[in-house]
């Protein structure tokens, strides 16, 4: 448990939120129309979005505080190249809000099924999380 | 330390001013300087009441350090509620909790006392 992590990521995270829902609010009185008459998944987007970059931020801190970057792990550094993408795909959902919003939210989502597999992996080979 | 100790309380202020500000633009609604004039009241107090919260070990058993902290929870309901309700009526109630610590800070130095929670 690490409070400055969580606190950090859950203040980018609501950031990251408060410009989507900015730039949603920008192109709602450009064109006239209600936001959710143009985005018409932001209810879930915008948490998405605060929740993501909070685990992002954790993540990243739990990968580099536990031994598979310093040890040169090939899985430790996918991992790291994941969640640097997955928020790359955030970004860019919150500052360029599409059509295809939902789909790039699930692409983005790879980094953690990556986590999740490694971690039930090693949990049933009795490894350590960083296997290769 | 103290430097992480900032850190937390940037984020704890960053954390209690974006919190109505995405609820307001979630909502479409127009951000007026009011509003903005409440998100950096937020920020402040959201700063100032993390850093009193992590000196909890030293000051828990202080009536004027349990005192700050529940004016500075007031004074953030009250921002809120004159961010979200457009009334600059409710900010004047908000500015209790500074005119508080203020206070203690001024008491404290005329004092020369090591630290501003009296009793």
């Amino acid at each position: 448990m690490n409070w400055a992590a969580l606190l950090v990521g859950a203040a980018a995270g609501m950031a990251v939120a408060f410009a989507r829902t900015y730039v949603e609010a920008t192109a709602s009185r450009q064109s006239g129309l209600p936001p959710s008459a143009l985005f018409e998944h932001r209810d879930v987007l915008v948490p998405f979005l605060a929740l993501a970059t909070a685990a992002n931020i954790y993540a990243m801190w739990l990968i580099v505080s536990y031994g598979g970057v310093a040890a040169r792990k090939l899985s430790a550094f996918i991992a790291m190249a994941l969640l640097l993408a997955s928020q790359m795909i955030q970004l860019h959902i919150a500052l360029r809000p599409t059509r295809r919003d939902l789909d790039l939210a699930v692409i983005s989502c790879a980094a953690y099924v990556y986590l999740f597999a490694l971690y039930i992996a090693a949990l049933f080979l009795r490894t350590t999380l960083w296997m290769f | 330390m103290a430097q992480e100790a900032i850190l937390l309380s940037f984020a704890g202020g960053v954390i209690t001013a974006l919190a109505p500000l995405i609820y307001i633009t979630y909502r479409a609604k127009p951000t007026s300087l009011l509003v903005w004039a409440g998100a950096l009241n937020s920020l402040a107090v959201g700063y100032v009441f993390t850093l009193l919260v992590l000196q909890w070990g030293l000051f828990y058993a202080r009536f004027t350090y349990l005192l700050a902290l529940a004016l500075l929870s007031v004074s953030l309901v009250y921002t809120y509620w004159g961010m979200l309700r457009e009334r600059w009526t409710m900010y004047l109630f908000a500015a209790a909790a500074w005119v508080y610590i203020i206070a203690l800070a001024l008491v404290a130095k005329a004092l020369g006392l090591g630290d501003p929670f009296i009793i």
